[in-house]
């Protein structure tokens, strides 16, 4: 069983509120919390430290959620296979389909209730969780 | 107020921005698919965001407001005037709940009323749009009301039917009973009317008033199969929804959750595409080895064995993997080979982010901070060169060279910080569709605004101070200037009036401009009601003089003074704010035609390039965009009439000042034979000062005047120096005045 404290999660979201919500909910359960404000400076963040789960917006500007999983899984190892959740707003099931074509791990839809999130996120990234 | 709550409060303001801006634009323009889009947007985020800090009832609100945003998106129908109404209704109602939370740094009190106000509001909407909607919101509890009857059922049903016939459907030959008789897999249904039932005199027993709700044991899939085939009619009015409901009980250990998560994988795997393959496939064994690290596996496999078979497992055996674990056999989804949607690109207008700076500002200031350190550096090693005995010219050299480092680095540091102050002019005008909407209908007058050069960036201190100004200047031309549709059309005009406002920077200024297509400014009557309280003597003045009259305080030519442009508060106070911000108003007016005023303001209020003078032993700063030139005048072209003194300056007789004798002192009587002459220009007045000397160009940072200097006419401000002198800056309106 991994050691929650050494698991990092990037939060990639346009929103402030948002990534500000998943750090507050996230940060106290022990993960590190690095963010990007799309999914261009996401994968440039995501050269250097690897991270062990993405939770990634749909709708961003410069580049959207799904591009950017796109990009990032005909990436090399270990940055193609980082587990990654994808968010969005829109219920539909077609956001869900495209999220899961695009290489999203898990779809959930916005806002995702802390206890969810933990859940989640202990199961896409490892560790305990709350 | 905690940190999550001071982030919703700036999101959301922007977010009601944002939606009022969209709905303005659709009500203009009803075929605005993009602009609906974007209006629905920004309220799904504002509801989402309520979510997140816990404020169901501002969620509850806005959720009505958003269902029928997203049935106007659905149905490619054209919100009315009232459905806009109500939703800029709802959005005031938003604001003063951000407003109270921005009063109080806590969620309102009470906000249940108007949140179970607004959910009124739009209920009775969507019966005014015709109810086309088959997802309204009362089909959803009947068909949670029948789960929740039907607890016996529970893992049997995959599917959930809504359906709510056209009342007429008789006539077309539909029979709904028939269709769920005949309907795949029926475990239950429920009925219950739309309307409360009339008197059964009244009674129209050939219109349906039901809707109805049933439970499937097929899947969703055959279910819209068999509708689409049995009642193609049916269209919107029916929705068939997937229900969670059917999947078997958890196993020991292994969550709903988890559950969810691992068919999520096999999903994932279930695409073949070999564009990002291994990426996905490694994501997905991660996954599945963090679940079953987590010791939630199938009973019978040793977790260590399951790890290291996953560990090598390919794309098919994952998925089988994933399948034992889950204990059932999972087809692929249906329609697995759709192509995805394809991502949406953010649209819109650009939001207004009035506190933040953007990365490229700070990395300025990053960089300009390393510079100055190596600045620094520099220094020090100079004074090492001069203990070490360094000779004093060569270390002139070296000073010289460091300082003009220092100085454009300053520079450059001053114009950075200068740049986190400044605001896009959109900041101001984005209030405005929505005021000039609600003004012009208070008037009963049509009005469109247009906006130009929202771009246009200046000062925070001086976007935030135009919009009292330039909201006095729309109250005033809609109120007087604008005629009515019928006076304009009887005049020859459009119907509909427009207002229309522009920014531009000129130079160091932006000049900001109000123009409407009115009737313009009653000369006549201006100069009339002057006439009648005494503020002309007799005299008959040109028409620049005579628009200059609506600056004098308490000046109303309105025949009534309506509530809108308020009495008291006239042209005076928006030139005196103006004016106290460095700038100047103009006004200039055609009859028939309009009427237009311009702003002029500088692009930043904090520091003020000036040159500086000496005279009478003393140190005074011009401001240098008040000065035409500078010259040197043989004292015999001077010319005395009566008191003052006159000169010739390119073909144009103008005063000449003396600066002591202006602040209160006596001129000294200078025997040289020329004098050095600063000519300045204040609105359209010229005039020469008089100096001993001129001195350098510096930007400087104005201080108001205080103290004994505060009774001095014709000083704007103070500044030290810094050898420690205080500099007298020259108020040229003050003193040419």
């Amino acid at each position: 069983m991994s050691d929650v404290a050494s698991l990092r999660i990037m939060v990639v979201d346009d929103a402030a509120l948002v990534r500000l919500y998943y750090r507050s909910v996230l940060e106290p359960a022990g993960y590190v919390v690095d963010d990007a404000l799309n999914g261009l400076e996401a994968l440039e963040k995501l050269t250097g430290q690897e991270v062990q789960l993405l939770i990634v917006d749909i709708n961003m500007p410069v580049m959207d959620g799904l591009t950017f999983l796109r990009l990032l899984r005909r990436r090399a190892e270990p940055f193609a296979a980082t587990p990654a959740l994808v968010t969005s707003t829109e219920a539909g099931p077609q956001d869900r389909k495209a999220a899961e074509m695009a290489g999203a791990n898990f779809y959930a839809c916005k806002p995702v209730a802390a206890e969810d999130l933990l859940e989640i996120a202990s199961l896409l990234a490892g560790g305990v969780g709350a | 107020m905690n940190e999550l709550l001071e982030q919703f409060l700036v999101e959301c303001r922007e977010l009601v921005q944002q939606a009022t801006l969209d709905l303005l634009a659709i009500e203009s323009d009803a075929a605005d698919g993009a602009r609906l889009d974007s209006a629905f947007r920004s309220i799904h985020t504002l509801k989402g965001g309520a979510g997140i800090v816990d404020f169901p009832e501002m969620a509850t609100g806005l959720h009505a407001v958003e269902d029928l945003l997203a049935s106007a998106r659905a149905g490619g129908r054209a919100l009315g005037v009232a459905e806009i109404g109500n939703c800029l209704w709802a959005l005031d109602r938003v604001t003063a709940w951000l407003d109270e939370i921005g009063r109080t740094g806590t969620l309102p009190v009470e906000p249940g009323p108007t949140a179970d106000e607004m959910v009124r509001r739009f209920q009775a909407t969507g019966h005014d749009a015709g109810g086309q909607d088959g997802s309204a919101s009362a089909p959803r509890d009947l068909l949670a009301a029948l789960i929740e009857a039907s607890p016996q059922l529970a893992g049997q049903y995959a599917t959930g039917v809504l359906y709510q016939p056209d009342p007429r459907c008789f006539f077309r030959g539909d029979d709904p009973l028939a269709l769920f008789a005949g309907m795949p897999g029926l475990l239950s249904l429920k009925a219950e009317d739309v309307e409360p039932w009339p008197a059964l005199a009244e009674l129209d027993a050939f219109e349906s008033n039901l809707r109805f709700a049933a439970l499937s044991s097929a899947a969703p899939q055959d279910v819209s199969r068999y509708v689409a085939m049995a009642a193609p009619e049916a269209g919107q009015r029916i929705e068939i929804r997937a229900l969670a409901a059917t999947e078997p009980p958890a196993r020991p250990g292994l969550t709903a959750m988890a559950r969810r998560v691992l068919e999520a994988q096999h999903a994932l795997l279930a695409n073949e595409d070999v564009d990002g393959l291994a990426g996905r496939v490694g994501a997905a064994r991660r996954v599945v080895m963090s679940i079953v690290a987590r010791g939630i596996g199938p009973h019978d496999a040793s977790t260590d064995r399951l790890e290291r078979s996953i560990a090598g497992e390919q794309r098919g055996e994952l998925q089988a993997v994933i399948g034992r674990i889950l204990g059932i056999e999972i087809q692929d989804p249906p329609g697995a080979d759709a192509p995805p949607a394809p991502p949406t690109a953010p649209t819109g207008t650009v939001a207004a982010r009035s506190l933040r700076v953007s990365v490229e500002r700070i990395d300025a200031l990053v960089n300009l901070t390393g510079e100055l350190s190596i600045a620094r550096n520099a220094l020090a090693h100079a004074a090492a060169l001069a203990r070490s005995g360094t000779q004093a010219a060569s270390l002139a050299v070296l000073l010289d060279e460091q300082q003009t480092r220092l100085d454009r680095l300053v520079g450059a540091l001053q114009r950075s910080v200068m740049s986190i102050r400044v605001l896009p002019m959109r900041q101001v005008f984005q209030r405005f569709p929505r005021l000039v909407r609600d003004l012009a209908a208070e008037m009963g007058k049509s009005v469109a605004l247009v906006t130009e050069g929202d771009d246009t960036e200046a000062d925070k201190t001086i976007v935030e101070a135009l919009a009292e100004p330039i909201l006095h200047v729309v109250r005033n031309a809609i109120d007087h200037g604008l005629e009515t549709a019928e006076e304009r059309v009887r005049a020859g005009k459009p119907p509909q009036a427009t207002i229309s406002m522009r920014a531009a920077k000129v130079g160091d200024s932006i000049a900001v401009e109000i123009e409407d297509d009115g009737k313009g400014v009653d000369l006549a009557r201006v100069r009339r009601i002057a006439a009648e309280r005494g503020l002309t003597v007799g005299a008959p003045i040109t028409d620049a003089d005579t628009l200059e009259l609506l600056f004098k305080p308490g000046f109303s030519t309105a025949a009534t003074v309506s509530t809108i442009s308020g009495r008291g508060v006239g042209m005076d106070a928006v030139r005196a704010a103006v004016e106290g911000l460095g700038g100047s108003v103009g006004i200039e007016t055609e009859a028939g035609l309009g009427t237009l005023v311009t702003f002029t303001l500088p692009y930043s209020i904090l520091m003020t390039p000036l040159i500086t003078v000496e005279a009478a032993g003393q140190i005074f700063g011009i401001p240098l965009d008040k000065i035409v030139e500078t010259r040197r005048l043989a004292r015999a072209d001077i010319a005395p009439v009566g008191k003052a003194r006159v000169f010739v300056h390119r073909g144009r007789a103008i005063p000449l000042v003396n600066l002591e004798a202006t602040i209160g002192g006596t001129p000294p009587g200078s025997q040289a034979s020329d004098v050095q002459v600063v000519v300045v220009m204040s609105g359209n007045d010229m005039c020469g000062i008089e100096v001993d000397r001129l001195g350098e160009k510096m930007d400087i940072l104005m201080r108001p005047v205080e103290g004994v200097l505060a009774g001095l006419q014709g000083i704007a401000g103070v500044t030290i120096l810094g050898d420690g002198r205080v500099m007298l800056v020259l108020d040229l309106e003050a003193m040419l005045g």
